[in-house]
């Protein structure tokens, strides 16, 4: 019982990992630019085709393959910014930031159901998956450790400590923040909004692109298993709070560690409804999430 | 041309007496089907419309509602062999009451908590139905039986079944859209804090809202069950028919009533034509182009192009 509850446990903190890496780029997104990017997802599923591709034709490691695909994704987060977000966005004056919102979550839907159809139509929708050549798992006492997750994980931290310490750091970062705080006050003191807006969505791509590469370390994957992992997603930034990064790592860690604990002991068909009942609980006793919003 | 009022009512009155009188006309089963579906995604965009068009708060779980009436007349069917005439209200009936039990925790907030929780409520029945064995068949699917007349006789029952009500649901939504309480759901798209402010109860207003708008696509859920006589969890508590509602009452003109019949009819037959033409695949890449192309160069759907056009 207790030996199954900790091995529950670590295989949960080794998925939080994943969601941590996944989620971090749709909370900097809606943190800053206060837009829902449902599309976050769908990139990373295209950067894990990418990966796959780099994979079975050239015998690429999924990890090496991020060389590739986050310049990619990085440009496709550059033209996404300027043709459909910017143009959106430039309408704040007459519009409400809800108003906003919406209308930029009803883009970026058009852009997921572009990439699905994309996808659907090169890869079709056969699930695929990448059997790397460290398969396997580790064994301490009576845990089991396996090692392609510990490897997703270890890098999606390295990714994360990555972004925070640019934004902590840089000039830039300190802009960045200091949009998501006000933005008025923030281009008040002489911050170039516009620019920050474009940095931040091609960093939120870069980790979607990386999120992706993970991701086909653990997990098969199809062109509408998006939609699996933005369901998570969304529940990881309603639990940490809408638009906080410390927030994400909370929510990830709760997320996955029950999940991992519900696989153990109940059954594993049962585990995302009691991830998801744990939302709704979240959402009556603390509607504005554990850590309140905009933190940093 | 400017049209006169009494112009446009002879001409609605003219297209609802043809649609009725169709299948009377000919044999025409796939225009039937095809017809079918449009009614059925009109009544589901009507009802999505009501939050998601005039109070402008999206939902992307409309799917739920429409499970949860296909599941409750299938089962009652499949078990106790109740009629759809008794059972497709009362699965509107639990759809209600499910949609006040979502919009108490999340609708209370303002912002963008509503459309996160719908999306994943969505995703809870989706998993709940498919691992209920002993209830719902899980993952297989229920089977019904198949209707005691002539197949040509249950085709044109259906269709005048989901004609009305659409016919129905868009009165209704026509009358609520011109009341106090739809002027107030409009008022909460415009500018939420104003309205809260000039004393609409605004909380109450989205919920009720809410719940309204969760009715139609249970009903068309109800009838879509025993119309297809095989329903399984993927299919009816897809997220594809919530985003389909979305996409349909966006490009026919969100916040008015005609738009989202408009918008259904528009794209159920684009992607008939698309799946007969190419591959079926190219319905997401056209559902997208058509997407993005509405909200970016024209904000309001056709709806509001037409009403310009109108004027000038």
């Amino acid at each position: 019982m207790i030996q199954q509850i900790i091995n529950g446990v670590i295989s949960g903190l080794l998925l939080s990992g994943i969601y941590m890496i996944l989620t971090i780029g749709l909370a900097l997104t809606f943190g800053v630019m206060r837009i829902i990017s449902v599309c976050h997802s769908t990139f990373a599923i295209l950067s894990a085709y990418i990966a796959y591709w780099l994979w079975i034709l050239y015998g690429i490691d999924p990890i090496v393959s991020l060389l590739v695909s986050i310049p990619i994704f990085a440009l496709i987060g550059f033209a996404i910014e300027k043709s459909i977000i910017s143009p959106l966005i430039g309408r704040r004056e007459h519009l409400t930031e809800f108003q906003i919102t919406t209308s930029g979550l009803l883009a970026l839907f058009g852009v997921m159901t572009i990439l699905q159809g994309i996808m659907l139509i090169m890869w079709t929708g056969t699930p695929r998956a990448v059997l790397v050549s460290y398969v396997g798992s580790i064994t301490v006492g009576v845990l089991k450790i396996s090692i392609p997750r510990l490897i997703g994980f270890v890098g999606s931290i390295i990714v994360i400590l990555l972004v925070i310490s640019f934004l902590k750091l840089s000039y830039i970062g300190k802009a960045i923040i200091a949009t998501a705080q006000n933005y008025e006050a923030a281009q008040l003191v002489g911050v170039n909004v516009k620019l920050t807006y474009t940095i931040t969505f091609i960093i939120a791509s870069a980790t979607a692109a990386a999120a992706g590469a993970f991701l086909t370390l653990t997990y098969p994957f199809y062109p509408l298993s998006d939609l699996y992992w933005i369901v998570k997603m969304f529940c990881i930034i309603v639990l940490g709070g809408m638009g906080s990064l410390t927030g994400v790592i909370f929510g990830s860690l709760i997320l996955g560690i029950a999940e991992g604990v519900a696989a153990s002991l109940i059954s594993s068909v049962w585990v995302d409804v009691v991830a998801l009942l744990l939302l709704i609980f979240i959402l009556l006793l603390r509607p504005k999430g554990l850590l309140g919003t905009m933190e940093f | 041309v400017k049209l006169k009022k009494a112009h446009l009512n002879l001409i609605l009155v003219a297209v609802i007496i043809l649609l009725t009188i169709i299948p009377i006309l000919g044999e025409f089963p796939m225009l039937l089907h095809i017809l079918i579906v449009i009614f059925m995604y009109a009544t589901i965009c009507e009802g999505w419309n009501l939050i998601g068009g005039y109070a402008g708060y999206l939902s992307l779980g409309h799917a739920t509602f429409f499970g949860i009436g296909a599941y409750t007349v299938a089962l009652t069917l499949k078990k106790y062999a109740w009629s759809p005439l008794l059972t497709v209200p009362m699965g509107g009936a639990l759809a209600v009451i499910i949609a006040v039990l979502i919009g108490f925790p999340s609708l209370r907030l303002r912002g963008a908590y509503f459309v996160i929780t719908t999306l994943t409520v969505n995703y809870i029945f989706e998993l709940m139905v498919t691992n209920m064995h002993w209830l719902t068949y899980g993952a297989m699917g229920v089977f019904l039986p198949p209707s005691p007349f002539d197949p040509r006789i249950t085709k044109i029952v259906y269709y005048e079944a989901f004609l009305i009500l659409m016919l129905a649901t868009t009165f209704v939504c026509h009358r609520i859209a011109t009341s106090k309480f739809g002027l107030g759901l409009i008022a909460i798209h415009e500018n939420e804090e104003a309205a809260e402010s000039i004393g609409i109860p605004t909380t109450k207003y989205k919920i009720l809202a809410f719940a309204l708008s969760s009715l139609p696509p249970a009903l068309a859920g109800g009838l879509y069950s025993p119309y297809m006589t095989y329903i399984d969890p993927s299919t009816v508590f897809s997220v594809m028919i919530s985003l389909n509602a979305i996409l349909m009452t966006t490009i026919g003109g969100a916040g008015t009533v005609i738009g989202p019949i408009v918008g259904a009819g528009l794209l159920v037959t684009l992607s008939e034509l698309m799946v007969h033409i190419f591959v079926r695949e190219l319905n997401y890449i056209m559902y997208g182009v058509l997407l993005l192309f509405t909200v970016m160069i024209m904000p309001g759907g056709i709806m509001r192009i037409i009403k310009r056009w109108k004027l000038a």
